[in-house]
């Protein structure tokens, strides 16, 4: 089992107003400080974190996020938090600390600044020179990102990662297009929230031609049908539509079979909307060659090979927690560009636009 | 041997490769292995859907269970140790594939219906005819287990199909009988069928010290003589012989501990870079290691090597009895719960340097790590008469720089070194430098029979030891026995419990100018 950890923020639980012009000597004196009252305090860092956030609530989402995530992946950590004054602009000090089996704790720091319109520009020149060097910066947009942000403009020329949640789109296509035009392949790398919430339905395609009477069916897949909860974005079934023909392109060129595989997304009722709620590819019958959904009453993934002469039996996967503070974990394992999801990417902003 | 399945549709996921269908057969299926380690690390497996859909487990044992009532006491054991949560629904599934055979391992007709067991489940799971026997028994039983494997022709490997042993420690119990056992077991198998199992290697801070030794760039020009002074190991228990003062009588710290763990701790610490990460060539490199270890003799035996059997004492905050009072153990035993060792590794890279390794029962605290520490530094300018006073590093007593490999509890790295206090004062202090693994890594580490049981489906043994390996760690062990039987009876018990073990371990380093860490 895992050791126990809980949770705390020092200076008796409440961020500390400080002067934005001189954060950086007062993270020196936070510790200094913590370090005289003689607590057993390992600090780490693996990454910097900046959240950029569009109010109160989101911001209050990602500091709780932030902390949950403060024993494991330690980070320093910046929570902008846009407010209605457009010449407001304040910074507060706090430090996550997770308490370990045998009384050590491991903290982090997160420096929250309460940020006016106008002062936006100004803001990204107190943050930057506070990032941890060294580290990868992670740039982390709570809600729908503006492009002519330009905080995030600047935050972007030093981040690695750009890690946004597709699932917040409300122009799908639009919004698929603009992070594609963004995309400067000597920069930062996009991750997605949306991509980790497919990674069951990744693993469960993929088991489908583990075995050897099956490894030889992705080269004879000829259309693949992804449906979704009607009513919501249609970017999860893109993007796994954009992955799955993405690979059965790579294994028909394995096999040296021309020809490619097309693909429909289906709105249905069938599930939560923008959801997926089953995979099924073909391979020439009007019968799917293989499925993968949700069965009635489980919550786990259920794989299966329809084919008479595969000989392989069903495949259940559990379906993980899709909280955003797994998904922002599983964001922050991946320090750099994922070249899968870029590919999903460019074919699923094809399938939207068609 | 049967492929593992490449897939391009894998590439980027948690697992790259996915192991054929398969069957795994565990002999001593009843026994505390099985049901402890073996059964939750398949479920957790299964679980995380690094299992083929097509898997079936046959346990098989002297008790005479059903198949339902097998299946049935490995849920309680699975509910009771997987790290995964219990999903009844998900167990239900694993559960359609277990099964159960009565029978001696001695007995032949037994092995019949093993085989006519593997046959039917082949049949109605499709699991192909490959199959992962895993030796859970006491090992008296290997011989016997091997050779009816063979009269059954369960260890054919027709084109296409794998039939692969697990063996767990101990392999052997001296030199002769591990050439012995691997004599028998070669005659009816290859060797890159035998899976020699040491769970210490399936432990993720044991694989990174490849990975830290050989995935950065800055340690490795400093890992040899001129910059190391020597390398402790430590292997500590806090725990007594808990109820298995039968077992430990024949075995003791030697055979436990140090024959295995120790042995495998060393060689990864001290091995030349291997050419790849391929199973050999990592195996090439640490059996160079072990043979380059001078085997010792009587007097070496003497100089070198402290034994030590605890006494009565207290251990976090409660006493406890000394080792000759616990259950299953002579009164007047001699077997030993503590050793200590100074090894050296003649070859290039370390000549003159002494591996300093310890491995007991009551100590302390429970600790495995490897601590390198190195050298001064050649010049001390910081004590030259008449400059600023100082403390710390500079001084000749003063404290070197310490690299610290924990493998467990608390599993990370830390180096330690000097560093000015700030003031007119030039003072040196020591200041540790951390890696927590826990700290920077989320994910929590799978259980070291989870990745060895996945390896061996998948038929890689890189993590698994090798004939040779076994053969020459046993060598320098067994010439410690054997001096040992030639020496007086040592007077124990000769520490108590709670402490680091006896006075004599503390003179092996003190005479040569050094002292044992505290860690």
């Amino acid at each position: 089992m895992a050791a126990s950890v809980s949770r705390q923020v020092l200076g008796g639980g409440e961020a500390f107003q400080v002067d934005v012009k001189s954060l950086g000597l007062e993270l020196r004196r936070l510790w200094q400080e913590n370090a005289q009252e003689g607590t057993a305090i390992t600090r780490a860092c693996t990454r910097n974190l900046v959240a950029i956030c569009g109010g109160e609530d989101e911001a209050a989402r990602a500091t709780e996020t932030i902390g949950a995530l403060a024993g494991e992946h330690p980070a320093r950590a910046f929570v902008v938090q846009a407010t209605p004054d457009p010449a407001r602009l304040e910074g507060f000090l706090a430090a996550h600390c997770a308490l370990r089996a045998g009384g050590r704790h491991v903290c982090c720091e997160q420096i929250t600044l309460h940020v006016g319109a106008e002062m936006r520009r100004r803001a990204a020149g107190a943050i930057v020179p506070l990032l941890v060097p060294d580290l990868p910066v992670f740039v982390w947009v709570v809600g729908a990102p503006r492009w002519d942000d330009p905080l995030l403009q600047r935050l972007l020329d030093v981040a690695d990662r750009l890690v946004i949640d597709s699932r917040t789109a409300e122009d799908p296509p639009a919004f698929v297009r603009d992070l594609l035009g963004a995309r400067r392949a000597d920069a930062w790398a996009p991750g997605d929230f949306e991509w980790s919430r497919l990674s069951d339905w990744r693993e469960s395609i993929a088991s489908l031609f583990d075995e050897p009477g099956t490894r030889s069916l992705p080269a004879r897949i000829e259309r693949v049908e992804i449906s979704y909860g009607k009513g919501g974005s249609a970017v999860a079934a893109a993007l796994l539509a954009g992955w799955t023909l993405d690979r059965l392109e790579l294994a028909r060129s394995h096999a040296g079979k021309p020809g490619a595989a097309t693909a429909k997304l289906a709105a249905g009722e069938d599930s939560s909307p923008g959801a997926i709620a089953s995979v099924c590819l073909y391979a020439g019958a009007e019968r799917p060659a293989c499925t993968v959904a949700f069965e009635p009453g489980d919550s786990g993934l259920t794989s299966r090979v329809e084919l008479d002469d595969a000989c392989a039996l069903p495949a259940r996967r559990p379906f993980a927690d899709q909280d955003v503070v797994h998904l922002l974990e599983d964001q922050l394992d991946v320090p750099r560009a994922s070249p899968l999801y870029e590919r999903a990417l460019a074919r699923a902003a094809a399938l939207l636009s068609s | 041997m049967s492929e593992v399945a490449v897939s391009p549709f894998r590439e980027g996921l948690a697992r790259e490769v996915a192991p054929p269908p398969s069957t795994i057969v565990i002999f001593g299926a009843t026994g505390d292995l099985a049901h402890r380690k073996l059964a939750p690390a398949l479920y957790t497996l299964r679980h995380e859907g690094q299992l083929p859909s097509r898997f079936a487990v046959v346990g098989y044992a002297r008790s005479a269970f059903t198949s339902e009532k097998f299946a049935e006491d490995l849920k309680e054991s699975v509910k009771e140790h997987t790290r995964v949560a219990f999903e009844p629904r998900a167990w239900d599934e694993f559960a359609q594939g277990v099964s159960y055979v009565t029978g001696e391992f001695g007995d032949a007709a037994g092995f019949e219906r093993l085989k006519q067991e593997l046959e039917r489940v082949d049949k109605e799971r499709g699991t192909a005819g490959n199959r992962l026997f895993y030796f859970a028994t006491p090992p008296s039983f290997y011989p016997v287990l091997f050779q009816n494997l063979e009269n059954a022709g369960l260890l054919d490997e027709p084109e296409g199909r794998f039939a692969r042993v697990i063996v767990e420690k101990p392999f052997g119990r001296d030199l002769a009988s591990a050439r012995a056992l691997n004599a028998e077991a070669l005659k009816v198998a290859d060797e890159d069928q035998i899976f020699r199992i040491d769970h210490y290697l399936g432990k993720e801070t044991v694989q990174n010290i490849l990975v830290f030794r050989f995935g950065n760039a800055i340690f490795e020009p400093l890992w040899n003589h001129k910059y190391v002074d020597h390398v402790q190991i430590t292997v500590g228990e806090s725990i007594g012989v808990e109820g298995r003062g039968k077992f430990y009588e024949e075995a003791g710290t030697l055979r436990d501990i140090v024959q295995n763990h120790m042995m495998q701790l060393l060689s990864l610490t001290a091995m030349e870079p291997p050419v790849s990460f391929a199973a050999d060539a990592v195996r090439d490199e640490k059996i160079k290691v072990l043979r380059a270890m001078p085997v010792f003799g009587p007097r070496e035996v003497a100089e070198r090597v402290v034994r030590g059997q605890y006494g009565p004492g207290s251990v976090s905050g409660e006493d406890v009895p000394g080792y000759r009072a616990e259950p299953g153990v002579a009164p007047d035993s001699l077997t030993e719960t503590y050793v200590a060792c100074k090894f050296e590794v003649d070859n290039w890279r370390w000549a003159g340097v002494p591996f300093y390794v310890r491995a007991g029962k009551r100590l302390p605290k429970r600790v495995t790590e490897i601590a390198v520490q190195f050298k001064g530094v050649p010049h001390a300018i910081f004590s030259r008469p008449g400059s600023l006073p100082v403390s710390g590093v500079g001084r000749a007593s003063g404290d070197p720089n310490v690299l610290a490999l924990r493998i467990q509890p608390e599993e990370g790295i830390s180096l330690k070194f000097g560093a000015k206090v700030p003031g007119a004062r030039l003072s040196i202090e020591p200041v540790k430098m951390d890696f927590l693994y826990g700290s920077a890594f989320g994910a929590e580490p799978p259980e070291a029979y989870e990745r060895l049981l996945l390896d061996a489906l998948l038929g890689d043994s890189t993590l698994f030891i090798r004939k040779d390996e076994v053969e020459a760690a046993w060598g320098l062990v067994t010439a410690i026995h054997e001096g040992w039987a030639d020496a007086a009876p040592p007077a124990f018990p000769n520490y108590e419990a709670g402490t680091w073990g006896p006075e004599a371990a503390a003179e092996l380093l003190r005479k040569d100018g050094r002292e044992w860490r505290r860690p």
